[in-house]
């Protein structure tokens, strides 16, 4: 799920289809609320071109009789005895019609007014005897579409004529005709595809089986080729008719009744053959046919229509439309192409060309019709990139914030593994370093003793082995290292975290950090400030680390005043002070009587600061048990006060401080591994005073401006000595100890300008910091500092460091080892201390440590062979000949120190061991 | 068949009887419909069935029978006013005025009696009777209602009424009342086959057919139900059984019975296709004026007319199914002999001096293009006969009507009747006109024949 969702926010054409998919599912949906208008919409531009266009002339072999006011005047006004129709009906036939049709349906009776059965029977006999006579067939009606308030129907006799209904589209217009209809006994065709057959000669079975493949079997009419042809029917089988002329009866080759009656009595029928011989006739008598509305604004009968539909299968005169599936394939397809304009091209750019990528499809849509005569959809493609253009604003303004929070993932989970790598670096270089040391010591051995020079060569060459293999694995960890860097260096130039800040945004920065009583102009403190801002708006927890006095609950307080709880509590509670033994109860609170002295219930901390932030300071200092019921709560939100049996949950932002490495704590044993990751959700590492001189001066007049304001005084000012020598100052209590320090020289001073000597800074400090200062101004190749310095500055890489001073690298693994052998006297075999001393960073402390744990170990190996310190001491100087003479010094103290625990030991084991004897 | 009539006032009675029918079917316009056209499947209401053939509504298409054709003096087209000679008109309105006088006189006697005894059934349903024969259905519903009110269970009474909804078209009233007349006396056929003509009417033929069914299963010589019958079975398809029902009814003498029945022999629908038995029945029906029939055989004959090369299979069949049509009249005479092989029956009989019998059956051979007969035709025309005065326009109506179907032979006599000027006023032009399409040696001929004639 994560990795769909990481893919998704750092894929666009994802994040368009993705938009494209739902902006059409939507438009599709809101419209199936809304049918009428969405019909009407859809085929606006359709009803309207075929309003427009130039009306064009019916070239298909049709000929329509009609009636007429003659026609009235010689047969009656109303429905007309079937008698005539049967006798027009054998004359055309007689005469070499392809096909008539009647709309007369031979299932409705004729009343007995108008000859009832007996003209029927004639009409039937008539039809019968011409074999290519098409007439109104029942059939059942197509599902939605209802049946007019017609003749048939209106009388109350069965719809008969049903199969020459039209279909209706939503808005009551009639654009459609079915092809096919189901009766009682199966399919049948429509009106006018089955006069079409019947003018093709098609088999029977090949106009009833519903497809829309016709073939043919061959014409009636010589010129008349048809060839194979796909008629394009939609799903509900349903051709749209391409209407000639204004879509009335006059688009069409017509005479009347009364004229054809006249023809009829004509006793040479040479003329009338001339006007029928070889089309398809329609008959259209009935006056009271059901009228439909057609796009043309005109109502039509349903015998007109399907005369339209047969000119258009005769002259194959197709419009086509989309499936629905190929229609919402278009629509997506411009909303993708919108989204993704939206997307992938910012500003005002995307925004133009999606608006071109409407305007040309609006376009294509328009010329498409008239040019080859396809109906492209156009409501849900335009609602569709109306919804992209909202869907698409609403999606980057949730991207950015997602985006800033999944690199901050990569920077930090990358980190990790630079430092599992450097570590493992580190042992390997270790393993190396070891290894030519044995080589020398073998060396020696070897030159001491003749007798052993074979053992000894094979020795070296298992241990050129050995190193050349240590070699090859560090070269791999090292080129890791540069992935990884690298890798590093790309989210930083993508994310928003490292990007620089410019002047303005630090100004910024800088006013805002001001409201929450944090001075600072420091770029890096500024950045972090930023991120800080981002990751305040979630819940994520923050951890503030950094040396006493830098700051860490005023960030703590920020964190909760950025984030959306401002508004609700925030409790800070010292991990430190809190008494073990009372840890439950002021954490999550008890309940009246759950113990001695529990009069009432209470709440905890975690409970006081729901919906808010508590900020857990010193969280370094928490007992190993205390660590683990911390650790629920911070997992699931959930604790049991003391004394209840039911878990109260909370919503609480959790912001933890802590001066100590967590880091080594972890490796140390006293502090809990999974506590830890839970707490650095997001890490705050605050850098000390001392790395941030430029803010010394800031602070300093911010605080004297407060002391001043407390004393209600006029402040006091710096005289430009003092100001020097508060920058000059390594400041190791950082801003608490330049506090104290001030507030020591106001009461010290006596004008209203602080010197230097008010200050009162010890002469060693300054000494040191300038030495400091000026090493790493200047480094002096050869000096330990210089060459520390450089170590830190290469995060203690003995390649990068040797590199960087032109040295052989075992020089640079001499040196640090000397190093860490006279931090280790110093800290009286403290490992911690001296890896925190050479470290200088606390981010490369474990690195320092694990040098120094490696360096160590490795002595302890070497000399636990020799009885006496002397003869160890002898063997280390072999061992450790490159190593300077003041680093020898502390190897002999650290050797002596290791035999005189041994011989403690073995004293006080000979103690112990004594009264058993 | 029952010559009722004496010989002498017969023939020229009959004469003119045939021309109406023949300029009948001419113009083809009797099937338009009249206000009271439906009025054929409603049945009279003082009528049993057997007199249904005998009485007709005001106005009402006439479907005769060949033994009516005998005794009326009226021929059956007679709605057709621009066929009619004066004087038939004349007769006919003459005669329908003193029927509705006497209706009249009926009407005022029995509404006097009804208002001496308002409760008695029969002069009510005798007043509700007259009314809807005179045309008033309206007034003929209230009198049955009041009839009914004071006697509901009178049968005749509903059945009346139910015919007179009919009328009015209420067809589910009508039901009501036909059922409930057909409850109270299960032996109505009138209200059986009233019953029949609603359910098809109402789109319900089997029920239709149940209801005519009945009326035969009560009266199985009823014509006219059989004739319904077939319709009905015919609608449906079918057609084995339309056919036999037809065939009762048009051995009835139903001409529209003897057309459907021809039409079967024609087409082979529910019999075995027999043109000479299409031709006999198609005759039957022409000889009672249906113009269905006349077109049927012109039809027949025009395809028979064709010769030479393009003469087709069909064309020769129909010329053969005519002259075997004339050989089966020989049938209807056992009693005369056949002398040669070309004699006609028609021709036979003028020569045995049975000059009434022998017209019809000459117009007959004529129409079926016998030679013969047409030549015997065309000399009674010109010369006349004993009893038989020459230039009867009704065998110049036969002329016209062949001429008018492309046959030569009235086509040569019409040229030489109108050039002429034999029983018509000289008319060249005319004359000429039928000249066009004859043979070129016969016009030429006949131009000199009339060359000569002008000739002082």
């Amino acid at each position: 799920m994560i990795l769909v969702g990481r893919f998704f926010y750092t894929h666009t054409w994802i994040q368009a289809l993705a938009i494209s998919i739902f902006t059409v599912a939507l438009s599709s949906f809101l419209w199936s609320l809304a049918p009428v208008t969405y019909t009407t919409m859809e085929w606006g531009w359709y009803d309207t071109w075929l309003k427009h266009r130039q009306p064009p002339e019916s070239n298909a072999p049709i000929l329509l009789i009609l009636r007429d006011q003659r026609s009235d005047q010689q047969f009656g006004t109303g429905i007309w005895d079937r008698a005539i129709l049967a006798r027009m009906v054998t004359a055309l036939d007689d005469a070499g019609a392809a096909a008539i049709g009647i709309d007369v349906s031979l299932r409705v009776p004729s009343p007995p007014a108008l000859g009832g059965a007996v003209s029927d029977a004639l009409l039937l006999e008539a039809v019968r005897s011409a074999s290519r006579v098409v007439h109104p067939e029942t059939a059942t009606f197509p599902v939605g579409d209802p049946t007019p308030a017609s003749s048939s129907q209106a009388n109350g006799s069965y719809p008969a004529a049903a199969h020459m209904q039209p279909a209706w589209d939503n808005d009551r217009i009639v654009r459609r005709v079915p092809l096919f209809f189901e009766s009682g006994t199966g399919t049948i065709p429509a009106f006018g595809f089955k006069l079409a057959t019947t003018f093709w000669n098609l088999p029977e079975n090949q106009g009833l089986r519903g497809s829309s493949d016709v073939t043919p079997r061959n014409g009636p009419v010589s010129e008349i080729q048809f060839q194979s042809s796909e008629v394009p029917m939609d799903q509900e089988g349903r051709l749209l008719v391409s209407f000639v002329g204004r879509g009335t009866a006059d688009a069409f080759h017509s005479i009347t009744f009364a004229d054809l009656w006249q023809l009829t009595d004509n006793k040479t029928s040479d003329q009338l053959q001339g006007l029928v011989k070889g089309k398809v006739v329609l008959m259209l008598s009935d006056p009271s046919a059901a009228k439909y509305p057609s796009p043309f604004g005109t109502d039509l009968s349903a015998g007109v229509i399907q005369a339209h539909l047969l000119d258009t299968l005769l002259a194959r005169r197709w419009t086509y439309e989309l499936p629905h599936v190929l229609q919402l394939i278009a629509g997506m397809a411009v909303c993708f192409l919108a989204a993704w304009f939206l997307l992938a091209i910012k500003g005002g750019k995307g925004s133009v060309l999606t608006i071109g990528v409407i305007g040309a499809y609006v376009a294509l849509v328009l010329v498409t019709l008239p040019a080859v005569g396809w109906v492209l959809p156009l409501t849900i493609p335009l609602t569709g990139c109306a919804l992209v253009i909202l869907s698409a604003t609403v999606l980057e303004q949730r991207l950015s914030a997602r985006k800033i929070t999944l690199l901050e993932q990569d920077m930090r989970r990358i980190q990790e593994e630079m430092v599992a790598v450097r570590e493992a670096l580190v042992c390997r270089e270790n393993a190396v370093d070891a290894l030519e040391e044995d080589l020398e010591s073998a060396r020696l051995s070897a030159n001491s003793s003749v007798g052993r020079q074979q053992e000894l060569i094979e020795t070296t060459d298992a241990l050129r082995t050995q190193i050349d293999e240590a070699q090859v694995q560090e070269e791999a960890a090292r080129r890791r290292i540069g992935e990884l860097e690298q890798e590093l260096a790309a989210i930083r130039a993508v994310g928003t975290t490292n990007i620089p800040l410019g002047d303005t945004e630090q100004e910024h920065l800088r006013q805002e950090c001001e409201q929450f009583s944090i001075i600072t102009a420091h770029p890096h403190l500024l950045s972090e400030f930023r991120d800080l801002k981002k990751a305040a708006r979630t819940s994520l927890t923050v951890l503030v680390t950094g040396e006493p006095g830098t700051g860490k609950e005023l960030f703590a307080r920020a964190v909760h005043r950025v984030s959306p709880r401002a508004g609700r509590p925030f409790i800070a509670v010292n991990m430190a002070a809190i008494s073990p033994e009372l840890f439950e109860s002021e954490l999550f609170g008890h309940l009246r009587g759950s113990f001695t002295g529990a009069v009432s219930d209470r709440k905890g901390y975690f409970e006081l600061a729901h919906q808010g932030t508590i900020f857990l300071d010193e969280i370094g200092d928490l007992r190993l048990d205390h660590q683990s019921k911390l650790l629920r709560v911070l997992q699931e939100q959930t604790f049991y006060r003391v004394g209840a049996t039911t878990p109260t949950t909370v919503d609480v932002r959790i912001v933890a401080a802590t001066n100590k490495d967590l880091q080594r704590g972890i490796s140390e044993g006293w502090f809990r591994e999974d506590l830890y990751f839970r707490l650095k959700g997001f890490v705050l590492p605050l850098p000390p005073l001392r790395e941030r001189r430029e803010d010394i001066v800031h602070i300093a007049k911010r605080l004297i401006q407060q002391m001043a304001r407390q004393r209600n005084v006029h402040e006091v000012c710096l005289s430009d000595d003092a100001m020097l020598a508060l920058q000059q100052h390594d400041w190791k209590g950082n801003v608490r100890e330049l506090q104290h320090c001030l507030e020591r020289a106001d009461a010290l001073s006596e004008g209203r300008t602080m010197t230097r000597d008010d200050l009162r800074l010890s002469s060693d400090e300054m000494a040191q910091s300038d030495l400091s200062r000026v090493g790493r101004l200047m480094p002096e190749p050869a000096g330990d500092a210089a060459v520390l310095d450089i170590l830190r500055q290469q995060g203690f890489d003995m390649q990068a460091t040797a590199k960087t001073l032109g040295w052989d690298r075992t020089t640079v693994t001499q040196r640090l080892k000397g190093l860490c052998f006279q931090a280790l006297v110093a800290s009286q075999g403290d490992r911690a201390k001296a890896a925190t001393a050479l470290a200088g960073n606390p981010a490369l402390v474990r690195t320092v440590e694990l040098k120094i744990m490696d360096y160590h170990g490795h002595l302890q190996k070497a000399i636990q062979q020799f009885s006496t310190a002397e003869e160890a001491i002898l063997d280390c100087k072999r061992r450790f000949k490159n190593l300077p003479e003041r680093h020898f010094k502390s190897v002999e103290a650290l050797v002596r120190e290791y035999f005189s625990q041994k011989s403690d030991a073995s004293l006080s084991l000979a103690k112990g061991t004594q009264p058993a004897r | 068949m029952t010559l009722l009539l004496s010989e002498a006032a017969r023939v020229p009675m009959y004469f003119a009887s045939m021309c109406l029918r023949l300029l009948y079917f001419i113009p083809l316009i009797g099937i338009v419909a009249t206000p009271y056209a439906h009025a054929d499947t409603v049945m009279p209401l003082h009528l049993e069935p057997e007199q249904i053939q005998e009485e007709r509504l005001p106005g009402e298409y006439r479907e005769t029978t060949e033994d009516q054709q005998q005794v009326e003096t009226v021929p059956p087209a007679e709605e057709h006013a621009a066929a009619e000679t004066p004087s038939t008109a004349e007769a006919v309105s003459q005669a329908d005025k003193l029927a509705s006088q006497d209706v009249l006189e009926e009407l005022a006697h029995l509404r006097k009696s009804l208002i001496l005894d308002p409760d008695d059934d029969a002069p009510r349903l005798r007043v509700a009777q007259l009314l809807y024969q005179l045309g008033d259905a309206d007034g003929a519903i209230d009198e049955f209602r009041t009839l009914l009110r004071f006697h509901p269970e009178n049968a005749r009474g509903h059945l009346g009424l139910g015919t007179a909804l009919m009328a009015k078209q209420d067809w589910r009233t009508a039901l009501v009342e036909l059922q409930e007349a057909v409850r109270l006396d299960p032996n109505l056929v009138q209200a059986f086959f009233s019953m029949g003509t609603i359910h098809y009417t109402r789109g319900s033929p089997l029920a239709a057919m149940q209801a005519y069914r009945e009326a035969l299963r009560l009266k199985p010589d009823f014509a006219e139900a059989h004739y319904r019958l077939g319709l009905v079975l015919k609608v449906i398809g079918k057609d084995k059984e339309a056919a036999q029902e037809f065939e009762v009814a048009a051995l009835n003498g139903i001409a529209k019975a003897q057309l459907f029945l021809g039409n079967a022999y024609k087409s082979g629908e529910g019999l075995e296709k027999n043109q000479v038995m299409a031709i006999t029945w198609w005759s039957r029906a022409f000889e009672q004026g249906l113009p269905e029939a006349a077109q049927a055989l012109t039809q027949l004959r025009r395809l028979a007319a064709v010769k030479g090369p393009t003469q087709g299979k069909q064309s020769k069949a129909a010329a053969e199914s005519f002259q075997e049509f004339c050989h089966q009249l020989w049938l209807d005479f056992p009693d005369l002999e056949r002398e040669q092989p070309d004699d006609t029956v028609g021709v036979t009989l003028l020569k045995h001096h049975r000059t009434a019998e022998a017209l019809p059956v000459l117009l007959r051979e004529a129409y079926a293009l016998n030679i013969a007969a047409h030549m015997t035709l065309v000399r009674l025309y010109e010369e006349g006969l004993e009893g038989v005065p020459k230039h009867g326009q009704w065998i110049l109506v036969y002329l016209e009507s062949t001429a008018a179907d492309g046959l030569i032979p009235s086509r040569t006599a019409l040229t030489r009747i109108y050039g002429k000027g034999i029983g018509v006023p000289q008319d060249l032009v005319k004359a000429k006109g039928f000249i066009k399409g004859l043979p070129k040696d016969e016009a030429k001929a006949l131009l000199d024949e009339l060359t000569i004639a002008q000739t002082p």
